[in-house]
């Protein structure tokens, strides 16, 4: 029964990377590299003399998939036969009409798991394979819901939400506990969804994490994981870390800068320090902008971008403008004058209101009346 | 706020300043960059600190570097002043370090700094005044231009002047008006531009933003599309193959049926063959039946069928009449056994019905009375065991004691029983004589014999008195004894007798009861056994009277009497109802003798009838058995007696003609069905079997198994090959279009614009459009607010600002003007004159009237913006520096007046105003040359 997998999640193929700033021929490198990524997995899966790869969900997205990446991925999977391949659609790859997994006609060695619930399918002797597929993206179901699988091996293939290990606002997709995994008799759960890698094998749990950076906060090793089963069903895990981009995310302190050269040229300086030692053409960049700064100070954002990236050649990016204009907020709410008025208006409906998005647009209009009371040019942010 | 006392240690030029102020109006004059405005800077320092760069200035640009001491002393300074209320305070700042040092001290009371911070400053002008620096520079600290601000300008431009001011001063303390900030906010939203604007940032993104959408639409539809042209080619593909699977099933089906047939025909023909050769020995071997009379096989079998009725109606007659014979013979002899025997019975009695019952009733009464007999018997038995119980009470051999004593005599027995006295007095006798008789041998032993022969007598002496009494003391035993010697005279009185006796008392007194019950019995029985008897006798006698008058002979009677009379005479009825009986018998014997002889002569008739039907029967058949043979003669047959196997012969011989017939027609079917199946031509056959093997194996057949297959006929062969072509030219139709599909697919494929990268693109078309929109929203937003904050502090501020004119305009134009009137939407000022009905516009005013307005509406202003209603002294640095003489004659009048209510800390490079103030004699009012003043050293700050 000894039998030797290889586990990845989280492609995201054909995904749209305007959200962290590439556009145009970056994104398009970037969505390249995420098919290398699935190449190279399925690379070492066959260097590491694997059975099977297993595929725990959002393998591509399916609002911006083409039918080029079905070809990419049928065609792919036909050149690793004779290893299988199991596929768990997950949230982002839903089973739904008019998607790829049904518009392709797949090899013979793939395995399409299209139950709403946990079926299994037979690996080896003694050896089992659950798996189901989200059927709809808002699928909130519990995965492990169910009686216990029975004797043999068993390992679980889904795409969910382990409750004790959610990231801070990770959206809530087949959400489970960890402690199910071994109520159902399950030997290990090959999951996808959190795209931070977590190999935990007490709790028989593991996220492989994406194979490649999708997003700024996405730091750390991550990639497949090669899955071994021994004879007397024991699993062990063997992380591989095979991505080629990176996500870096840096703090510039813009404090006292009086110009907006003199901001960028800190910006710059921030960002080489951040980028120092990794190759910036696979890198994203995100420049957090913070401190307090002239009221007059104005900032436009994409041109720093771009002056960054022209400086240090990463291939991504972004700024965020934490900074906060010298104004002495509370004297100015305090003068009985119009501006004091103003003040004390917008800093209550910033009391009042819960909505973040709605709380930054105020900031704006708090920042751009006391600049125009002020005297000065209106800076844009 | 009146302030008291500056004291500079250090601070731009300043150094070691000591300043009294007065409490009115104090003149500080001297010449050109003598540090008189950097005094001004000084009390604001004072009042609220100073800026030493920081988030967003830089320091070196700070007004804390620009006012370090020229000569690098100590930097730091103290201002004391009082309250309204009384209150004094000393607030002292120490600049040396960026990280200034502040402390306000109550004067006389304690240490108020944190009271008096706001944030991280100490700002006692910001509590103690009510208004921040920004409104205390812009209305307490003027300027040359502060009493004219528009001195060049006509009067309508300084009117303009002056309500922009103070649109500036009531909007944001000078910075701007609310209506220059909407203009910037404006120009910002300008710069953003519209979504209609194309070449707007915001334009262009929304126009852009469109585009992709347009082209992303199109792109999902021109993938959509394909991916139904890939469905549809999938189909295709799909039909093609079902189209080729179902042809090449029609193909294999057809070849398989026609290899069947194949196989078929060869087996037929080889069957037909074999069918031939046998017809043709058939119809060799019958050929001499050719001319066989078949046309009289009717005849013959109907002769034949006839014959064998005929034969066997005969025989049947023949056996019937040889069986009658028997039977004939033994009824002759039969009736004659019964005319004897009805002979022998011609002397029977003849019994008539009422005889028959009579003996019927006699029979019952007789049977009656047979339990009388049965009790006569009992009662002989009682009387023998009556007598039997008396021996066995003899042999007890207690006879002797009568039956009514026996109960007495049992205690008597059971008394005398106990035996003599005697018997307790033995064991005495015994001892006294052992136990003398040892101690006399002792004695005699022992040499006393005097002494053993006294004992010996003594012992003898109790011997004999005990025989004494045992002889003469008998006891009760004795008295019954004697008792039962006289009632049971006999009665062995002995000691075995008397136990004897004793035992077998209870069976005597058994004995006795039995045989009293019988004796009993006997008595009882007697007279009822008598009556019975008669009885009897009178039904015997009827009996015999019945055989008498039949008459039957009834056996004569035995002798008996007494007691056994009753048996005989019962015994005699029964003699003479048995001798009725033999006469009905012999009666009933003689009918049924003459029934039967009456058909026994019927079945003679019978007899007779079927001699003479066997005899005609075989006169017919004899006549059929001639035609026959006749027949058979034609045919050519040997005659045959028996006349089934003679037709059986015939038949055959007409069922062979007609076998040959046949055979030879067969034959000839045969042969045409071998020349349709072409036989003499196998091997094409072969041929063509081995073709089709050889196609079907190529289509995945099994030709054995289809040669052993139904064959198929030609319809199903041909809808079969109908089918075929049908799938054939589909599967083509199908296969065709898909290849034309297929190319069309790779050229779709190929130019499928990717989504992604148009959603990459739609998405930073959003970007830039959702922050130029959200840019537009914050600054409508702030404009929006702007406008409302401001028109509410105008409404609010504007009646303040033309009380607050009114009353000090009135006071010091010495009620020229009583009253002003400010319009909030632009603080345009009219004033009202005692001699005018109408409002005047400040602008058409005196010049000196319009710059006095000036100054209170930035008074007024101060009072208006601040909390805490403290007068806010004016800071005039100079402000009459162009002004001719006699306009600053007349300015220092009104602040002289001004600082009745507001203190004035007047700078000038003039002297002439020092000595005006000087001399105007006004109480609280001071002049000082700031040269000779920074000459002091010392001055101590904290």
């Amino acid at each position: 029964m000894p039998f030797r997998l290889l586990h990845v999640s989280d492609l995201h193929l054909d995904r749209a990377f305007a959200g962290v700033g590439c556009f145009g021929e970056v994104a398009r490198r970037r969505r390249e590299g995420l098919r290398d990524a699935l190449r190279r997995a399925g690379e070492a899966a066959r260097q590491t003399g694997c059975d099977a790869v297993t595929i725990g969900g959002d393998l591509y997205e399916h609002e911006h998939a083409g039918l080029d990446t079905g070809r990419f991925l049928v065609d792919l999977f036909a050149s690793w036969q004779p290893m299988r391949v199991f596929l768990a659609p997950g949230n982002h790859d839903a089973l739904l009409p008019g998607s790829l997994y049904e518009r392709m006609r797949w090899p013979a060695n793939v395995h399409l798991f299209t139950g709403a619930t946990l079926e299994p399918a037979p690996l080896a002797d003694g050896l089992s394979l659950w798996g189901l597929a989200h059927r709809d993206p808002a699928w909130s179901g519990d995965p492990l819901e169910g009686p216990e699988v029975g004797s043999g091996v068993h390992l679980a293939l889904f795409h969910g939400a382990e409750l004790g290990g959610r990231p801070p606002g990770k959206s809530l997709h087949g959400p489970f506990q960890a402690e199910r995994i071994a109520g159902r008799g399950f030997a290990a759960a090959l999951c996808g969804h959190y795209h931070r890698r977590r190999v935990d094998p007490v709790a028989r749990l593991l996220y492989p994490g994406s194979p490649e950076p999708l997003t700024f906060d996405e730091e750390g090793g991550r990639g497949p994981v090669v899955v071994e089963v021994s004879e007397r069903g024991v699993v062990e895990y063997q992380p591989l870390t095979l991505n080629r981009w990176t996500a870096v995310q840096h703090d510039c302190d813009l404090a006292g800068s009086g110009s907006s050269g003199e901001a960028v040229e800190r910006a710059r300086g921030a960002a080489r320090e951040a980028l120092a030692g990794l190759a910036p053409e696979r890198a994203m960049l995100r420049l957090s902008l913070r401190g307090e700064v002239d009221p007059d100070l104005a900032l436009d954002l994409p041109l720093v971008e771009a002056a960054v990236a022209d400086a240090t050649g990463a291939a991504t990016v972004r700024l965020r403008d934490l900074t906060s204009p010298a104004i002495d907020i509370a004297a100015a709410a305090a003068d009985r004058t119009a501006r004091g008025a103003f003040t004390r208006a917008v800093l209550a409906a910033i009391d009042r209101e819960d909505d973040p998005r709605e709380r930054a647009l105020l900031g704006d209009t708090l920042r751009y009346g006391l600049q125009a009371l002020g005297g000065g040019e209106v800076g844009l942010r | 706020m009146r302030l008291e006392r500056l004291d500079v240690a250090g601070f731009g030029r300043l150094r070691d300043l000591r300043l009294d102020l007065a409490p009115r109006v104090t003149v500080l004059w001297g010449a050109n960059e003598a540090g008189k405005s950097t005094v001004h800077r000084a009390v604001r320092v004072a009042l609220y600190g100073i800026a030493a760069g920081g988030p967003g200035r830089a320091v070196e640009r700070s007004d804390w570097v620009r006012w370090q001491p020229w000569d690098a002393g100590s930097y730091g300074l103290a201002l004391s002043y009082a309250l309204g209320d009384g209150r004094r305070y000393r607030v002292a700042r120490r600049l040396e370090e960026r990280e200034q040092v502040a402390q306000v001290q109550q004067i006389g009371g304690r240490d108020v700094t944190d009271r008096l911070r706001s944030g991280r400053l100490v700002v006692p002008g910001l509590v103690h005044l009510g208004i921040d620096e920004a409104v205390f520079c812009a209305t307490a600290c003027l300027g040359e231009d502060g009493l004219r601000p528009d001195a060049p300008d006509a009067a309508p431009q300084r009117a303009d002047r002056l309500q922009e001011a103070i649109q500036r001063l009531a909007d944001s303390a000078s910075r701007a008006t609310a209506a220059e900030a909407l203009g910037r906010l404006r120009q910002a939203m300008d710069r953003v531009g519209t979504e209609g604007r194309s070449r707007s940032p915001l334009g262009a993104a929304t126009a852009r933003l469109r585009r992709v959408e347009a082209e992303l639409l199109r792109a999902r539809e021109r993938t959509d599309s394909t991916a139904r042209e890939m469905e549809r080619l999938a189909t295709l593909e799909r039909t093609a193959a079902a189209a080729a699977a179902r042809r090449s099933d029609c193909e294999r089906e057809w070849l398989a049926g026609r290899l069947a047939v194949l196989g078929a025909t060869r087996r037929a023909m080889a069957i037909a063959q074999e069918e031939a050769g046998r017809l043709e020995t058939l119809t060799e071997t019958w050929r001499g039946f050719a001319t066989f009379p078949v046309e009289c096989e009717e005849r013959v079998t109907a002769l034949g069928g006839e014959l064998r009725q005929l034969e066997e109606v005969a025989a049947e007659a023949q056996r019937r009449w040889n069986d009658a014979r028997e039977h004939l013979r033994a009824a002759e002899r039969r009736r004659a056994e019964i005319a004897t025997s009805v002979r022998a019975l011609g002397r029977a009695p003849r019994l008539d019905r009422d005889d028959l019952e009579q003996a019927r009733a006699l029979a019952a009464e007789v049977a009656a009375e047979g339990a009388e007999a049965r009790r006569a018997a009992e009662l002989r038995t009682a009387v023998a065991r009556a007598a039997g119980l008396r021996r066995e009470i003899a042999a007890t051999g207690l006879a002797c004691i009568p039956a009514g004593d026996v109960d007495t005599v049992g205690p008597l027995i059971a008394t005398a029983s106990t035996g003599p006295q005697r018997r307790r007095l033995r064991p005495l006798q015994r001892g006294t004589g052992a136990v003398g008789a040892l101690a006399a041998l002792c004695a005699l032993a022992t040499g006393h014999g005097r002494v053993g022969g006294a004992i010996l007598l003594a012992a003898l002496g109790v011997i004999a008195v005990s025989l004494l009494v045992e002889r003469f003391a008998g006891g009760p035993a004795q008295a019954a004894r004697r008792q039962l010697s006289q009632r049971c005279p006999g009665l062995d009185l002995t000691e075995e007798g008397l136990r004897r006796a004793s035992a077998r008392l209870p069976d005597l007194r058994r004995l006795h009861a039995d045989r009293q019950r019988q004796e009993l019995l006997v008595e009882a029985g007697r007279a009822e056994l008598e009556t019975a008897t008669a009885r009897i006798a009178e039904l015997t006698g009827r009996c015999l009277q019945l055989a008498a008058r039949i008459p039957v002979e009834v056996p004569a009677p035995g002798g008996t009497g007494g007691l056994a009379a009753a048996d005989g005479l019962l015994g005699r009825a029964r003699q003479a109802l048995t001798a009725v009986a033999a006469g009905e018998d012999a009666a009933r014997r003689r009918v049924e003798l003459e029934t039967e002889d009456a058909q026994l002569a019927r079945e003679e008739s019978a007899g007779r009838e079927l001699r003479e039907e066997a005899e005609r029967k075989a006169a017919a058949r004899t006549e059929l058995g001639d035609e026959l043979a006749a027949h058979l003669a034609g045919a050519g047959l040997p005659a045959d007696p028996d006349s089934a196997r003679a037709v059986a012969a015939f038949r055959q011989g007409a069922a062979t003609r007609r076998q040959f017939e046949a055979a030879r027609d067969r034959l000839d079917e045969v042969r045409r069905r071998l020349a349709a199946m072409g036989a003499g031509d196998e091997r094409a056959l072969a041929r063509q079997a081995a073709q089709l093997e050889k196609e079907l194996r190529r289509r995945g057949g099994d030709p054995e198994a289809a040669a052993q297959g139904k064959p198929l006929d030609a319809t199903a062969l041909r809808h079969l090959e109908i089918a075929a072509e049908r799938a054939r030219d589909a599967a083509a139709s199908a296969l065709n279009e898909a290849s034309g599909l297929r190319e069309r697919l790779h050229g779709l494929l190929d130019s499928l614009p990717s989504i992604a990268d148009l959603e990459d693109e739609r998405a930073a078309c959003m970007v830039v459009r959702e922050r130029a929109l959200r840019q537009l929203e914050a600054l409508r937003r702030a404009s929006a607010l702007i406008e409302d904050s401001a028109r509410r502090v105008h409404r609010e501020v504007a009646p303040r600002l033309a009380a607050s004119v009114a009353g000090r305009l009135a006071l010091l134009t010495e009620g020229a003007y009583d009253e002003v009137h400010v319009d909030p939407e632009r603080f345009a000022v009219r004033l009202h004159s005692r001699g005018r009905p109408d409002l005047i516009p400040v602008e058409h005013v005196s010049r000196g009237t319009r710059d006095q307005v000036g100054l209170l509406l930035r008074l007024a202003l101060t009072e208006v913006l601040g909390e805490a209603g403290e007068p806010v002294p004016l800071l005039l640095d100079d402000p009459l520096l162009s002004s001719d003489p006699r306009r600053r004659r007349t300015a220092v009048e009104f602040l002289l007046r001004l600082s009745a209510d507001t203190q004035v800390l007047l700078t000038t490079a003039d002297p002439a105003v020092a000595e005006q103030v000087a001399a105007s004699g006004v109480d609280g009012c001071a002049a000082v040359n700031l040269d000779e003043v920074t000459t002091r050293r010392g001055v101590r700050i904290a």
